[in-house]
């Protein structure tokens, strides 16, 4: 169903990645050599290129069913699999609504997520005609990052709760959030990336939610006396706490390492748990090969503190 | 089911390793936004479209990889050629009239013997099945036995009508038969179709599989119900009268 959801963000983003700067070769758009909507009603290019657009926009119109026609597929495939393939039990005892609101779960979160992507367009696009500072970029942008990472949160939880068919609330809770924190941060990484292949100009017009990553961006790479290109690798120097990824990975870390104590009941973290999972939510703001470093540091002293406390343990993993 | 009751069912004889491993993935899982933030800060845009794919690309090269090297010995074979598979009650009904293997590659453990048999009993199963095939007209070095228990002592004091005609930690399926036994009319007798039985398709042998007459530990017995239901991608069932090569052998004259 995700990438059902994926399939529709590509549909509603095909005209942006048409436009100059924002280029992206993405499905449709990638099965479109011309822009159909680039030659106005009555307006004569030329036989030859009139041809071209007709071809666009026909095939246009392929693509545009062919993945309208693939989503109702993915709806009926996956009421087929909560309504016949999932035990019984799930139907007897109304365990199918729960699956079923996850199912719709995932288009609540993907209508807020476009609301707010819209939101932080318009008021970026308001804020640059009149030539004002947007003043909410930090709220939007954050609300924009927080809807995507639940994304993630959902599937983990859904993931982990149909394996462990027995795992507690605390359990799902924990890797809900974990995972959610872990998505934000993937994105927050590649949006990171992704502001730095056009100008602020072209942003606001078409990816408004990347401005507020673009300054963090540039903020990084003159700590790293770089320059921000879409082939320079800006993220190799000393990180701001407040730079988005920065602080979504060290909420990760927090929560993932609450979550996997969790599935170690009855052990508690000891100080060279504490200190590991210490060093790796510092080590975040270092430079990459410090970085780096200490993450090998943090995940050898977790590797060492798990195992000996399976070994000493009776009953080890039972989540 | 929990990691570890999922890795102690696949790994039973190793508590230590599926503690480890157990261990290392809890440590992963408190790491991985670290990992993955220092994987992008290596990254420009550049290298981010067609992540996916270049991810994909490197989850599907090792198994590719593997593949081809596996399936090498199959040079002329489609991947969908299946090799014959026959049953048999007992290793020696392999030269009931109309199999008549011309050579065969037999497996020691659970086919001729028990499971971590004592020395003498594999001795003494390895005389009886040579005394067998050799009623049967098979020449005694066209019978080689391959097992992947480590019974290098059986090579210690091995008589010399035996030598080289054993091969143990034989690494099936993965162990490289002598030429004259890659050629077909060759039989691979076992009792496990993931260890033997692909060692018979990877050289487009026949398989006989041998219904093991002992009762098997966990692991063998878990190996054999995957093999069973993964063994219609790789083998046909033949009928026991069906010849070898598929055509009908001359009756001997009397």
């Amino acid at each position: 169903m995700y990438q059902g959801r994926y399939l529709l963000n590509d549909v509603r983003d095909r005209k942006d990645d048409r436009k100059e700067g924002a280029q992206k070769q993405r499905f449709p758009r990638s099965w479109v050599a011309k822009d159909p909507d680039e030659k106005s009603e009555g307006q004569k290019v030329g036989a030859s290129k009139d041809k071209e657009y007709e071809e666009s926009r026909s095939k246009e119109n392929q693509a545009l069913t062919a993945a309208f026609t693939s989503f109702i597929v993915r709806w009926v495939l996956a009421a087929l699999i909560v309504g016949c393939l999932l035990p019984i039990e799930y139907l007897t005892n109304r365990g199918w609504v729960w699956h079923a609101g996850f199912l719709v779960i995932i288009f609540v979160i993907a209508a807020l997520y476009e609301a707010a992507r819209n939101l932080c367009k318009t008021w970026a696009v308001a804020a640059s005609k009149e030539s004002r500072a947007w003043r909410t970029k930090q709220v939007c942008t954050l609300a924009v990052i927080l809807l995507v990472g639940l994304g993630y949160g959902l599937r983990a939880a859904v993931g982990v709760g149909l394996w462990l068919a027995g795992a507690d609330y605390t359990t799902l809770d924990r890797m809900a959030i974990g995972a959610s924190l872990f998505g934000s941060m993937f994105v927050a990484l590649t949006w990171a990336l992704e502001s730095t292949k056009a100008n602020r100009e072209e942003l606001t017009k078409t990816k408004a939610h990347l401005l507020w990553f673009r300054d963090a961006v540039d903020r990084a790479a003159c700590r790293a006396n770089k320059t921000v290109a879409r082939d320079e690798n800006a993220l190799t120097g000393w990180q701001s706490p407040l730079a988005p990824w920065a602080f979504f990975a060290v909420l990760a870390t927090g929560a993932l390492a609450c979550f996997t104590f969790q599935l170690f009941p009855g052990y508690h973290p000891g100080p060279m748990a504490l200190i590991s999972t210490a060093i790796l939510v510092v080590a975040v703001f270092f430079p990459l090969p410090i970085t780096f470093l200490m993450t090998m540091l943090g995940f050898a002293g977790l590797c060492v503190f798990f195992v000996r406390r399976q070994c000493l343990s009776e009953a080890p993993l039972q989540p | 089911m929990s990691i570890r009751s999922a890795l102690a069912t696949l790994i039973p004889s190793s508590p230590r390793i599926v503690t480890f491993i157990c261990g290392a993935l809890a440590a992963l899982v408190t790491s991985l936004p670290l990992f993955v933030t220092c994987s992008f800060w290596v990254m420009c845009f550049n290298d981010l479209p067609g992540f996916g794919d270049k991810f994909r690309r490197l989850v599907t090269a090792g198994p590719l990889w593997f593949y081809r090297w596996f399936a090498k010995p199959r040079i002329m074979m489609s991947i969908f050629h299946r090799v014959r598979l026959r049953r048999f009650k007992k290793p020696e009904d392999v030269f009931e009239p109309g199999c008549a293997p011309v050579s065969l590659l037999v497996d020691l453990e659970g086919t001729l013997t028990e499971f971590s048999p004592p020395l003498d009993s594999v001795k003494e199963a390895i005389k009886v099945f040579d005394r067998v095939a050799s009623q049967s007209g098979l020449h005694l070095s066209h019978v080689h036995y391959v097992t992947n228990a480590n019974l290098s002592a059986l090579l210690a004091d091995c008589p010399p009508d035996l030598s080289g005609r054993i091969h143990v930690s034989a690494h099936k399926p993965c162990f490289v038969p002598v030429k004259g036994f890659q050629q077909p009319g060759t039989v691979v007798m076992g009792d496990q179709y993931l260890t033997d039985g692909l060692l018979a398709w990877r050289y487009g042998l026949e398989f006989a599989l041998v219904e093991s007459a002992v009762r098997r530990p966990a692991w063998p017995r878990l190996q054999f119900l995957i093999g069973r239901v993964l063994s219609p991608v790789f083998f046909r069932k033949m009928a026991n009268a069906e010849p070898v090569h598929g055509k009908a052998q001359k009756p001997a004259p009397e």
